[in-house]
């Protein structure tokens, strides 16, 4: 009794959870200096900003949406944001109007998507182009920069610390555990509570499965996916403000390829392209697997070229481990149902 | 319903499935109008006659990519394919290197072929989508594009195997026509007839419309998406041939965003992501888009970095009109078959009066 009973919660954990234990354990056993406090809080600060996209990435996929504008987004928020900075605007007022920016770029993916029908694929494509341009003509293709005043002391003090602990005498045993992780944490926290306290994780996932059957049990596909375009605008456009934060300047480049990875990360957590399917804790752990192999790769010194061929590899084996797990779930329910 | 009316009803129905045809009229129109205002005649024979040989380099890729999006995927792999293929058997093609170039050639363009069926067999018994599979082979084949060759330049190349991207035939009025141009309609002509005149052509739309009804209906569809991959790989090895060819040289960072350009000249020429809907001339249309937008700025002397905004734009108005003007076009389609019908039973009523 007991034996089936703990069956259905081993099932229910997102299929990346073992390909994340088996890369970090490996990298924990193989790469001398990567088990330590102060290697896994940098390696966690360094996966925020793919933490969060992978977040907002996972919510459109499991509704069948897809948003490549999220990494053009990111360049163009932090781009703005950067430039209200430079501009001598007080800090809190330059990041509201960042995040209303990422949100108004989110309400018109959402109407070319709903209202004129454009597949999301194309429409965010597209999109992310014109974000990205946005960022570059604003910023000039320069990085944006500014003084460090009396305006800009939220900047810095989302850039500290919220607590150090020293372990040992080297910087590998000192734990310092930045704001931007709290914030990270703190962010996708409300996004999960949300998502599971209320109608909308239900809706989004009707939506995914069958659009026409949601639309006639009354949900409406326009204002849903719309108010799910403006969220993921909302989360690149704080993706976009924790970069700046994170090098206390914009390089207006920054977001490129970011969706791609978020994209990457999602479906290593078990969400489907097709949507009505997957997790955004899945999507978290696919993130963590990209960025604990990179840093695992670096300190064990090996050029970033190697590092890509890991990554496409672990890809393939990654997605053969979730198809494996799914088909063997699939197998022992039919069994379960069968006797 | 009287005759003149049934015949502009299928004026319009035609004039529906143009699409492409219309958005590279209106672009074309908008630049010559534009830079006409700064005294320089846009529309000159030898101005067109470098826009259409810069956009075959796009037509071969955007072939390619055609073929993967029929089948309802996607092939981000070629910009890296590339760069790979070129940079592995590169060397062969220097100008000292004593081996017939045809030789190189048909190396890359073979491993290429290689890694599409690869991605081909990820897709089709692994199970992984194509987007992430061809992701897979992307990131892995940059990278060892880089390990292989390091921070390398492979640099000039043999001046006869430069021919296939930088030759010319001959000159009708100012308009010259290069080797490439021959080489892209020479690709388009073929996979033309392969898709519209062929059984396989048929079982390609068959599947990438409804892989499952294709299945059942007896046609083997993994092989088909294989094929697809394979081709599409291949072709973005030959494209990878023309590309250093023309610039003289190769290097593991090539064609950076060939895959991102590919899938704007097949969307902007009509095909649907979906899969199962598109004809091979729209890439042709596309590419020619796509180029016509960066002379006609390039003459302007706007900036580069807007480009990029106004290929987002069109992108997102060319597939919108395009699903718009499909869907009228179904419907009037209809609408024409239903008059059609109405006539010949008014015909077989006044007989069997």
């Amino acid at each position: 009794m007991k034996h089936k009973m703990s069956l259905p919660s081993l099932r229910n954990l997102p299929t990346s959870t073992y390909v994340f234990l088996l890369v970090f354990v490996l990298a924990s056993l193989l790469v001398p200096n990567f088990f330590s406090p102060g290697n896994i809080a940098t390696l966690l600060t360094q996966a925020c900003a793919l933490m969060i996209l992978s977040t907002a990435m996972s919510t459109s996929l499991m509704m069948g949406c897809i948003d490549l504008s999220l990494g053009g987004l990111v360049s163009m928020t932090g781009v703005i944001m950067a430039i209200f900075i430079r501009g001598g605007m007080n800090a809190w007022l330059a990041v509201a109007l960042g995040l209303l920016a990422g949100m108004l770029f989110g309400l018109f993916n959402g109407v070319i998507v709903t209202r004129l029908k454009v597949p999301s694929f194309i429409a965010t494509f597209g999109a992310g182009g014109i974000a990205q341009s946005i960022a570059n003509i604003l910023s000039d293709q320069r990085t944006v920069a500014w003084e460090a005043s009396e305006h800009t002391t939220l900047i810095s003090a989302l850039g500290g610390n919220v607590f150090t602990i020293r372990f040992g005498d080297s910087a590998a045993m000192t734990l310092s555990f930045p704001v931007l992780l709290l914030l990270t944490v703190f962010i996708i926290a409300c996004v999960l509570f949300i998502f599971k306290k209320t109608t909308l994780g239900s809706n989004v996932y009707a939506l995914g499965a069958n659009e026409e059957t949601a639309r006639l049990a009354g949900i409406s596909p326009v204002r849903w996916k719309t108010g799910v375009f403006i969220s993921s605008g909302l989360l690149a456009a704080i993706t976009g403000m924790l970069l700046m934060v994170r090098t206390n300047s914009l390089q207006p480049m920054i977001g490129e390829n970011l969706e791609f990875q978020a994209v990457v990360a999602a479906v290593l957590g078990g969400n489907s392209l097709k949507g009505g399917k997957g997790s955004i804790p899945g999507a978290l752990l696919g993130a963590l697997v990209l960025y604990v192999i990179r840093n695992a790769m670096s300190l064990w010194g090996i050029g970033t070229s190697v590092v890509m061929v890991v990554i496409g590899a672990t890809l393939v084996v990654g997605m053969v481990i979730n198809e494996a797990f799914q088909y063997l779930a699939e197998k022992r329910t039919a069994r379960l149902q069968r006797g | 319903m009287s005759k003149n009316n049934l015949f502009v009803m299928r004026g319009k129905a035609r004039l529906s499935s143009m699409s492409t045809v219309i958005i590279m009229l209106a672009v074309l129109l908008l630049f010559a109008v534009l830079n006409m205002a700064q005294g320089i005649n846009f529309l000159s024979a030898s101005n067109l006659s470098t826009i259409v040989n810069q956009a075959c380099f796009l037509i071969i890729v955007g072939i390619g990519q055609s073929l993967v999006i029929l089948m309802g995927g996607i092939n981000l792999s070629m910009g890296a394919v590339m760069a790979f293929t070129t940079v592995m058997w590169g060397d062969m093609l220097l100008k000292n290197s004593g081996i017939h170039p045809l030789i190189p050639s048909v190396l890359i363009v073979a491993s290429a072929a290689l890694i599409g069926c690869l991605s081909g067999l990820m897709i089709t018994k692994l199970h992984i989508t194509p987007y992430i599979a061809t992701f897979a082979v992307m990131y892995a084949f940059r990278g060892l594009a880089w390990v292989y060759l390091r921070n390398r330049v492979i640099y000039s190349l043999n001046e006869g195997f430069r021919q296939i991207a930088i030759g010319r035939l001959f000159k009708v009025g100012g308009f010259s026509v290069t080797m490439p141009m021959v080489i892209a309609a020479g690709f388009l002509l073929l996979f033309f007839i392969l898709l519209r005149h062929t059984n396989m052509g048929r079982r390609w739309y068959f599947t990438g419309a409804n892989p499952v009804a294709a299945k059942f209906s007896g046609i083997n569809t993994d092989r088909v998406i294989i094929a697809a991959y394979t081709l599409s790989t291949a072709l973005a090895g030959f494209a990878g041939l023309m590309y250093m060819a023309r610039l003289n040289s190769t290097e593991p960072g090539l064609a950076g965003k060939t895959h991102f350009e590919a899938i704007t000249v097949s969307l902007i020429g009509g095909f649907a992501m979906s899969g199962g809907y598109g004809n091979i001339w729209g890439v042709a249309g596309g590419a020619i888009v796509v180029y016509t937008i960066q002379a006609g700025m390039n003459s302007l002397q706007l900036p580069g970095e807007l480009q990029s905004m106004i290929n987002g734009l069109l992108i997102i108005f060319a597939v919108f009109l395009n699903n718009t003007l499909a869907n009228k076009k179904m419907q009037l389609d209809n609408d024409v078959a239903e008059a059609v019908m109405q006539k010949n039973q008014l015909a077989r009523m006044k007989r069997g009066l």
